[in-house]
């Protein structure tokens, strides 16, 4: 018990600094959405490669950026779609800034996005089609959840289970 | 048989893997980070597993020779008189898969273990064409038999059936039974004469739409058992979940590409209800007040009370299917605090919400801290959680060793049970598919499948007991609820397993062994429920130290045996027994000599004792 409690304080600490330094690196005030926050304003449903399927509020995360944009991302409940799109399409993404992941630009707009296998992340447009891959990490010391954004190192994260992947608002 | 798949003998003669050792098959490591399993959460689908003669693992890998741990009693029994249905075989929708619970009750207070079977229903009765599947009460005769007095008793349901309950929940020293049905429930209050009276609706209990695995504790120390009810899928039988249909989200209800019956994700779920026991034989709703409403409509499967921060309230869990499960911290004032996140129980070690469907509770590495093991869907490993302290959980199932061999099997049925009575509880699971489809594909998995019984290696890690041909733990079924109990007060822990559309199946214990047990009975006193749900015992016997607690539900659907059971291994005497009652009261109770039931009634010691019986299987 105490172990967790001073590994929780720990975290929560590191998570204070790189909050203030994704703050900082964006210029003002941006906020790290919960998934109370995110769930309230995530489509209920949403529209990918012919179907429509309840989004997950429970398991959303996103940002709310200083000039009042915002990115959101949440699991999507993928029970409907054949296996192969199930395999790529695990959550849906909508961001009102281009933002980076692995050096690769991502504009405005509505994308499906998952994490696979050999830490590898993938952003799909609308139609299931591949627009960009990223390396993902694997964390431990904290107990993992379905989904969640996180202020990073280098901007921020978007975690699914024990996977991140890192990116930041492009200007 | 209907629909029972037990193999017999001279045709598993052939088809044997000795030691066949899961952990060692590469295959087996997760292809999808995240994936789908149809309706349920998994872990990405898993390469399929055989034995030696082609047979997927979940109904082969049998052995010639090894520890005979359990025997089909079924029929020597007369459980067989029993069958249960429930829907159709196909299973098109969600409502016909679930399945079914077990209660052990001693309803006549004569000292043995009597059944109480659930059943399901079809649409031919729901619509008044047929008559409706009945539930069973298997009186015990005390010589190896059962007589069904259901129909006397009058606790025949005769509605589409889930889960059962016992307690006492009007301390008048005579358990009660609550039914958990699609449609109302029932409150069968006990006349102490054999027979039973619908209570529910003027209790307030009854509810009306899918109601699963109830558990009662008492919440606020009154003395007055409580009733929690999950919800499973709020579901209208008019308008089933036809893939495209309004009552589905997805056009397309699928499991590894081939159509399924939708659910549970996708479907509307049912809210959860806590019931305050106003002493009067009528109870209020208080679950929005107590802070365990559910108000997402989680998808349900059971609920438990039991103490997890050892500071004398009676926290609650709740299995949710696909969904995060609730660990609900008892605040001491009649409300609880969601910690489900915060104590860990809520996902798994990957951060996965699981299919948990069964639940079983107990200190399994003897620290004094209760600990949860749950089942699963099929691709995705049965959880245990280790309480490190204060409900802080851990999900220890790969340290274990407990983890790779179950994600073949979609389990239910779940208990804690020490079966040789070494003094380390094992656990033990009963498994099923929800697909008949399973069977018709080249995916490693069956429809009916084998139980799993892992043996506890002194809390540290367990393995694996081989099912051996001709024993219960190679017979193959559709199992659902499980309840275990000492059926035959041999001392020994058998189980009784509901099995879809089929009889039970009694697998009793006859393992042979040397050791040494006690069993306690407990009755409150004035300021605890009378039957004592919510006490801890303490048995000390050298340097070891167990802990068992007396809870009202768990398993999956179901009810155990009420009384208190303590393998002791070698010892023939107990050194302390601890009684932390309900009330508060602790009592240190000196007890005799071992291999005995015994009844405490709390402030009075010992006020009853049972040698055990001779009944041979």
């Amino acid at each position: 018990m105490k172990l967790f409690s001073r590994g929780c304080v720990a975290v929560l600490v590191g998570m204070a600094l790189t909050a203030t330094a994704a703050m900082a690196q964006s210029g003002s005030k941006s906020t790290v959405l919960d998934r109370t926050q995110a769930g309230k304003i995530m489509p209920a449903t949403v529209f990918f490669r012919g179907q429509t399927a309840p989004t997950q509020a429970r398991n959303s995360g996103g940002v709310h950026f200083a000039d009042g944009k915002y990115m959101l991302a949440a699991l999507v409940d993928t029970s409907g779609y054949a296996t192969e799109v199930r395999q790529s399409y695990q959550g849906y993404l909508l961001t009102e800034v281009k933002i980076d992941f692995g050096g690769h630009t991502l504009v405005p707009g509505a994308y499906g996005f998952g994490f696979l296998a050999h830490h590898q992340f993938v952003v799909l447009n609308l139609a299931g089609q591949r627009l960009l891959e990223a390396s993902s990490q694997a964390f431990t010391g904290r107990r993992p959840v379905p989904l969640e954004v996180l202020a990073g190192a280098h901007g921020y994260e978007l975690c699914s289970g024990r996977e991140c992947v890192d990116f930041h608002r492009n200007r | 048989m209907v629909n029972r798949r037990v193999f017999t003998l001279s045709f598993l003669a052939s088809m044997v893997t000795p030691g066949l050792d899961l952990s060692a098959i590469p295959g087996l490591a997760q292809q999808t980070p995240m994936g789908g399993g149809g309706g349920s959460s998994t872990a990405g689908a898993h390469a399929a597993i055989y034995d030696a003669q082609h047979r997927p693992i979940t109904a082969g890998g049998f052995v010639k020779s090894g520890p005979i741990v359990f025997q089909d009693a079924t029929k020597a029994a007369g459980l067989d008189a029993f069958t249960h249905v429930m829907g159709t075989r196909e299973k098109k929708f969600i409502l016909e898969a679930i399945g079914s619970g077990v209660g052990l009750i001693d309803y006549d207070n004569d000292g043995w273990l009597d059944i109480y079977l659930v059943n399901g229903s079809t649409y031919d009765a729901m619509d008044g064409k047929a008559p409706q599947p009945r539930a069973a009460l298997f009186h015990n005769n005390r010589d190896g038999t059962f007589t069904d007095v259901a129909e006397k008793a009058g606790v025949l349901n005769e509605r589409w059936g889930f889960g059962v309950v016992v307690a006492d929940f009007d301390n008048d020293g005579w358990p009660d039974i609550y039914v958990t049905n699609f449609g109302k429930n029932r409150l069968y209050k006990n006349n102490h004469d054999g027979t039973f009276t619908d209570v529910a609706e003027k209790a307030g209990v009854a509810l009306g739409n899918w109601s699963t695995g109830a558990t009662w504790g008492d919440i606020n120390g009154d003395g007055r058992l409580d009733l929690f009810v999950p919800g499973y899928i709020h579901y209208d039988l008019k308008n089933p979940p036809v893939s495209g249909s309004k009552a589905v989200s997805y056009a397309f209800c699928n499991y590894r590409g081939v159509a399924t019956m939708c659910g549970p994700r996708g479907l509307q779920g049912e809210t959860d209800h806590l019931f305050q026991n106003n002493g009067d034989g009528t109870f209020t709703d208080i679950s929005k007040k107590a802070g365990v409403s559910d108000p997402s409509a989680y998808y349900g499967f059971g609920g438990i009370f039991a103490d997890f921060s050892n500071n004398g309230r009676q926290d609650l869990i709740v299995a949710d299917d696909s969904t995060p499960n609730y660990y609900y911290s008892n605040n001491g004032n009649g409300t609880f605090t969601d910690n489900s996140y915060a104590s860990g129980f809520a996902l798994n070690q990957d951060g996965r919400e699981t299919a948990t469907m069964g639940m079983a509770v107990a200190d399994y590495d003897n620290d004094g801290w209760l600990d949860i093991a749950t089942t699963d869907f099929s691709d995705d490993y049965f959880v245990v959680y280790h309480n490190d302290g204060q409900a802080n959980f851990t999900d220890v199932s790969y340290q274990l060793g407990t983890a790779r061999d179950t994600i073949p099997f979609l389990g239910w049925g779940v208990g804690f049970i020490d079966y040789d009575n070494n003094g380390w509880k094992d656990l033990m699971y009963l498994n099923g598919h929800v697909y008949p489809q399973v069977d018709e594909h080249d995916w490693g998995m069956t429809y009916a499948e084998r139980p799993l019984l892992f043996h506890n290696e002194g809390g540290k890690k367990f393995s694996l007991v081989p099912p051996v041909i001709g024993t219960s733990l190679a017979d193959v079924m559709a199992s659902r609820g499980a309840a275990f109990g000492d059926l035959f007060n041999t001392g020994k822990i058998d189980v009784v397993v509901n099995v879809m559309d089929s009889h039970p199946v009694l697998m009793r214990n006859v393992f042979e062994t040397s050791n040494h047990w006690v069993k306690f009975n407990l009755v409150g006193g004035p300021k605890s429920p009378r039957d004592a749900v919510g006490a801890a015992v303490y048995v000390k016997t050298g340097t070891l130290r167990q802990r068992c607690d007396k809870m009202a539900g768990g398993s999956f659907l179901s009810s155990n045996d009420p009384r208190l059971h303590f393998g002791l291994g070698e010892a023939t005497a107990i050194d302390d027994v601890e009684i932390q009652w309900p009330s508060g009261a602790v009592e240190h109770v000196k007890i005799p000599a071992v291999d005995r039931i015994y009844t405490i009634e709390e402030g009075k010691g010992i006020t009853g004792e049972m040698k055990p019986s001779s009944l041979k299987a």
